[in-house]
């Protein structure tokens, strides 16, 4: 067995955590989620500490050096520097967030949507067939119908019909969701049994 | 009367009697013969013949003949032997034979060869054969008396002589001398070197070769008896047997010359054939004109026999058969005592009271004797009597002398000239030729060793001793024809006499020809024997004519049925018989005798058998020589290998050539007439050019399209394929371009003319009613929890869709506590709340963001199970506005919150937070737990609303906008609804466009079938 120590870590906080659930151990249960926070912190700090390295490599590169690696290290540094002289809650560290990263991801979801109109636009010509058809159906017909076009029941659809078809989303969904926890339960039933260890690296 | 063949002289082919022409070869069959037998017919049935009358009639005129055969006759009045007197004296024969032998007598002339078995009936009686036998028994006897003494006589198979033998025949045995003594002369060899000086030169080559093997005997170790008997059918074995004659040592000794002679089967099927031969070569040679020649020869010498008959012989006894027999088995007396040396035999003039038959049977057998008159121009007759008796002559004159001209070569030769027109009438020739005779009438000298006479017969020994096969192998026969000789031919009595009344009228050919037939058909009779007999006397393997006689057709056989075997056996060694004359007498010595182990020693006759048991010491060497004539026999037949190396297609067939060859003729020049004799003019049609193959193929139709396709396809694989046109990439940006501006103008446009779209804003979404509720409920002193849980993107539709809840709640002085695990949502919570307040709320009585919450889903558990300033995550921001926020109270948890509102664009941490905060909230039952959500995350989301874990929620810009419309408060989710419903009209426009457009261009375009 390969690295059974952090095996029976891993399996021994786990069941820690389970049973808090059911058992009154919030304090032992607290303990180890706290850490578990704190290490995810660190893990996000340790991310952006990659995140600067590979745009530093990419500034060196002797042949071709990436001038935008220069810009977001230029602008990493800035704020940085700025929120930590400032603090996260400075009115001027707000508007520096506020209108440079709110405006470009905003034009960044609203390209999307140009881009996944053009893809539908040319859906026939890369796949044709019956599912094709029904895709681009479905697509249509729940742009129409979130779209509010067709109206919410008082429209040209009447409301019972309007109900039936904006519940279908939610039955797939349901089912999705459904599929998810069953394989979160599995997962973590692996994890517990020792028989996955994505530790062990 | 059967019909017979008649051998053609040219290619030794049997022919129907009546051919005029061989068709084989297109000779002449019957050069003479042809108007001698039209001629003879009518005197053969009564009417003499214009030739014989003329030479009848003018045989008294020429004394020479006269006198010679009146010397003759005188001669031998004396010393005539006692068995040709009593011959003479029996009339008997003549009166039962007469007419046969008359017939034969009178028609001698036209007896041919080809006549011979054609003339023989085949189912004659026995007697008559007898009587044929008789008659060659007496000239047997004859000869052996003057030539056998130096074989070796074995009593032979019994033959019944006394069934059939008439009384004059038995009497002619009585008569006949039991042997003749001849003069030994030791140093004779093979080759016969004839005493030519004793012969006149205008003797024929028979005469001289007769006189040779009377006078020169040869030495005694020469292989004497082995051929003789082979030669001899049975009949004359019996004859020899009952005569009685019996050599003795010296008379071995002095017919020794004679006897390797006989052994050559080639030579006594060509023994007719051989003096006539010599006879036209020498004649050809000598280019002498015929009235010259008769008269060269009417001075020359008697010939021997002639002088023999001169000199009288007479035989030792003459006693009846039964003395016969005994004479035969007693030993001849020694020549020496007979005869002196140098001297021929006596020769026994036949008397006068010679009957007819036995006249017509001498002029018929005996004719050779008058042959030397005949050398230079021999008549018609004598030359088909000739041919006829050539054959049956073997076993009638055994000894005589080789010929020097080759048969065949005198055969052609005699031909050729007989087929002359110019060829004289034979009734003057032959009145030239007795002419001729005359002048040997005196030649007792010459009969007695004259000196003149012997230098005479050495001028024509040159050329004779070119002995020819044929000669050399009729010696033998004609050695033993003296005696037979002896006895005087009517013809020359005829001739001596000249008294043509004297004969019988001239008897009919028909009576003649049934004479022969009596004697032919005696023959067949002894087949039996004969046939045994054959084989040992050829003494040698089969001959290629023996082989071919059982192959022959059935046609070919009904021509010639007739033929005795001891004929057909002298036929097929006729045609073999063609050595070089030296080598032929050098041969002669070395015949191979019959051996013990000769697959053919079972068909010998029992004398012949023993005769071969006692063979000579040169035996081997002559079945050495035999074998070498029969390499020599077959030299045209390539090996097989060479035969197989030679182009195959190079010659037209032999037999085509062969064909064309006889059918030419000549029709110009010396060879006018004659036909295949120049086979070189065929040489051209003869070979041709060899095929030339090609290799030119020649297919099929299939298989050139096959081979078409191969082709196609071959090319089709090595041309280039043209790669499919790159389509540039000015369309896609152009539409790309057009549609993001499309939906940009759809967007601005509702905001620009405030278009409030196509339809009103809904009343009531999806879980929305719970949601307006819960709001509507809240109000001052309670703080709701809010978590800021969606990205900056999503700011927009978030901030849209929140605002009208936010700024309701704010208005309604509920207190806000804003929260949010993503790092960016305490900034995006700040800016949220600066729009619901219109500036920053104020935290201590309006709302308050407590910050980050790290962790992740970790943080949720912590920030539901902890205190808020046990949240780590938190601790930072909240115990921050804890410490100062009057509405949070320190250790409070979450249930102390009204209702947790969660603003989110991802379904994963509404989940989360559903998950792990709601346990937590129901703490509370008055707190409610309620979703804004993006449109995206709606559909995730809503179960968990309709499931009532959730109290309420909506979702989007619509969601927002029914919002406003519940509380009636528009704001700006009701005026981006137009904007909306037209951005999503126009999407939905490109999207239908782009289908419909492709499914058009799918319909229209032509499908391809797959693997086609």
């Amino acid at each position: 067995m390969r690295a059974p120590f952090s095996t029976a870590i891993a399996i021994a906080v786990g069941l820690v955590v389970l049973l808090g659930y059911f058992l009154p151990i919030d304090s032992l249960r607290g303990v180890l989620v706290n850490w578990a926070v704190t290490l995810a912190g660190l893990a996000a700090l340790v991310a952006i500490l990659n995140l600067v390295g590979v745009h530093w490599r990419k500034l060196r590169t002797p042949k071709h050096p990436d001038l935008y690696s220069l810009v977001f290290l230029l602008a990493f540094l800035a704020t940085f520097f700025v929120v930590a002289y400032l603090g996260p809650s400075d009115p001027q560290v707000q508007t520096i967030v506020t209108n440079i990263q709110i405006p470009v991801e905003a034009t960044l979801l609203g390209i999307v949507a140009i881009i996944l109109t053009l893809a539908a636009l040319r859906l026939f010509s890369r796949r044709q067939g019956l599912m094709a058809w029904v895709f681009l159906v479905s697509v249509v017909f729940f742009l129409l119908l979130g779209s509010g076009i067709l109206g919410f029941g008082s429209g040209l659809l009447p409301a019972g019909m309007v109900q039936f078809f904006q519940a279908l989303p939610i039955a797939g969904s349901r089912g999705i969701l459904l599929g998810m926890a069953l394989g979160s339960l599995t997962a973590g039933l692996r994890i517990l049994m020792g028989t996955d260890r994505p530790y062990s690296g | 009367m059967a019909m017979a063949d008649i051998r053609c002289s040219m290619c030794g082919r049997n022919n129907p009697e009546d051919l005029q022409e061989c068709k084989f070869c297109g000779a002449r069959l019957k050069p003479m013969v042809a108007g001698g037998l039209e001629s003879a017919q009518p005197a053969a049935k009564g009417e003499e013949t214009d030739w014989l009358a003329s030479l009848r009639a003018e045989a008294p005129a020429d004394s020479s003949a006269s006198d010679l055969v009146g010397d003759l006759k005188g001669s031998d009045e004396e010393e005539i032997p006692d068995w040709l007197t009593r011959l003479g004296a029996l009339d008997r024969p003549q009166e039962e034979g007469a007419p046969a032998v008359q017939d034969g007598g009178a028609d001698t002339p036209t007896f041919s060869l080809g006549r011979l078995p054609e003339e023989k009936p085949s189912g004659k009686p026995e007697p008559s054969q007898d009587e044929g036998e008789d008659w060659l028994l007496s000239l047997r006897s004859s000869g052996i008396v003057e030539n056998e003494p130096t074989q070796k006589i074995h009593p032979a198979p019994d033959v019944p002589e006394e069934d059939g033998l008439p009384e004059w025949l038995s009497n002619l045995g009585e008569s006949e001398p039991p042997s003749i003594a001849i003069p030994a002369e030791p140093e004779k060899t093979g080759t016969s070197p004839l005493p030519e000086a004793n012969l006149p030169p205008g003797n024929t080559d028979w005469l001289r070769s007769f006189a040779a093997n009377v006078e020169q005997p040869e030495p005694a170790n020469q292989p004497q008896t082995s051929a003789e008997p082979a030669a001899l059918p049975d009949w004359l074995s019996d004859f020899k047997e009952n005569s009685g004659i019996e050599k003795t040592p010296a008379a071995e000794h002095q017919d020794e010359p004679a006897q390797p002679v006989i052994e050559h089967p080639e030579a006594e099927s060509v023994i007719g054939l051989d003096w006539l031969a010599e006879f036209s070569a020498e004649q050809s040679a000598d280019q002498k004109p015929d009235q010259e020649m008769m008269k060269e020869t009417a001075e020359e010498p008697l010939p021997d026999w002639l002088a023999s008959f001169s000199q009288g012989e007479r035989p030792p006894s003459a006693a009846g058969q039964e003395t016969l027999s005994t004479a035969v088995e007693q030993p001849v007396e020694p020549a020496d005592s007979v005869l002196p040396v140098g001297e021929t035999t006596k020769p026994v003039e036949p008397s006068e009271e010679t009957p007819d038959w036995l006249s017509a049977f001498q002029g018929m057998s005996e004719e050779p004797p008058a042959e030397p008159a005949t050398e230079e121009v021999a008549p018609d007759w004598l030359r088909e009597f000739q041919q006829a008796t050539a054959e049956p002559g073997e076993e009638e004159a055994p000894a005589t002398p080789p010929l020097p001209t080759p048969a065949g070569e005198v055969s052609e030769t005699a031909f050729e000239m007989l087929e002359g027109e110019e060829m004289p009438a034979q009734s003057d020739l032959l009145k030239e030729w007795l002419a001729g005779m005359t002048p040997v009438e005196p030649t007792e000298a010459f009969l007695a060793g004259h000196p003149a006479a012997e230098a005479a017969r050495a001028e024509s020994s040159p050329a004779r001793a070119e002995s020819s096969p044929a000669r050399a192998e009729s010696s033998p026969a004609r050695a033993e024809e003296p005696p037979s000789t002896g006895d005087l031919p009517d013809w020359l009595r005829d001739l001596q006499t000249s008294v043509p009344d004297e004969q019988a009228p001239a008897e009919p050919a028909g009576k003649a020809a049934s004479w022969l037939q009596e004697f032919q058909q005696a023959l067949p009779a002894e087949e039996g024997a004969v046939e045994a007999f054959v084989p040992g006397d050829t003494l040698e393997p089969e001959q290629p004519g023996e082989k071919e006689a059982p192959q022959r057709t059935p046609a070919e056989a009904e021509t010639q049925p007739e033929f005795p075997s001891w004929l057909a056996s002298l036929d097929t060694s006729t045609t073999t018989a063609a050595p070089s004359p030296a080598a032929f007498v050098e041969e002669e010595p070395t015949r191979p005798a019959v051996s013990s182990g000769s697959p053919f020693a079972v068909d010998l006759p029992d004398w012949l058998s023993q005769f071969g048991e006692s063979g000579s010491p040169g035996e081997g060497a002559a079945a050495g020589a035999a074998a070498t004539r029969e390499e020599g026999a077959a030299p045209a037949e390539l090996p097989s290998w060479v035969e197989a190396m030679r182009p195959a297609q190079s010659a037209v067939p032999g037999g085509l050539l062969g064909d064309l060859t006889e059918q030419i003729v000549e029709k110009a020049g010396p060879l006018a007439g004659l036909r295949g004799v120049l086979p070189g003019n065929t040489l051209v049609t003869e070979f041709r050019s060899l095929p030339v193959y090609t290799g030119k193929l020649t297919p099929t139709d299939r298989q050139v399209t096959n081979a078409n396709l191969l082709e196609e396809m071959l090319s089709q694989e090595t041309e280039p394929k043209a790669l499919p046109a790159r389509r540039t990439q000015a369309p896609a940006i152009i539409l790309r371009l057009a549609v993001g501006a499309a939906l940009i103008l759809a967007l601005l446009l509702p905001l620009i003319t405030n278009f409030k779209g196509f339809s009103p804003i809904p009343a009531v979404a999806p879980g929305s009613a719970g949601f307006v509720d819960a709001v509507t409920r809240l109000s001052t002193p309670a703080t709701v929890l809010v978590a800021v849980e969606f990205e900056a993107g999503f700011s927009d539709e978030m901030r849209l869709a929140s605002l009208g809840v936010l700024r309701s709640l704010a208005n309604r002085g509920v207190r806000m506590a804003l929260v949010s695990t993503n790092p960016a949502g305490p900034v995006l919570a700040n800016h949220l709340l600066a729009e619901v307040y219109g500036r920053p709320p104020d935290p201590m009585k309006e709302a308050v963001n407590l910050g980050y919450l790290p962790g992740g889903t970790g943080s949720l558990l912590e920030l539901a199970a902890l205190p808020l300033q046990n949240v780590s995550g938190a601790t930072f921001n909240v115990s921050i506005y804890t410490a100062t926020v009057p509405f949070i109270q320190p250790g409070s948890r979450l249930d102390q919150f009204a209702a947790i509102l969660l603003i989110t664009d991802n379904p994963e941490n509404g989940r989360a937070w559903i998950e792990q905060t709601v346990p937590a909230l129901k703490r509370n039952p008055n707190a409610s737990f309620l979703v804004i959500s993006s449109a995206q995350a709606a559909p995730m989301l809503l179960p968990y609303s309709e499931a009532k874990q959730i109290q309420g929620m909506i979702s989007g810009l619509s969601g927002g906008a029914m919002f406003e419309k519940q509380i009636q408060k528009p704001a700006d989710a009701a005026k981006s609804w137009g904007a909306y419903q037209l951005g999503m009209l126009v999407a939905i426009v490109f999207i239908g466009i782009g289908g419909v457009l492709r499914g058009l261009a799918t319909i229209l375009r032509p499908r391809v079938k797959k693997g086609g």
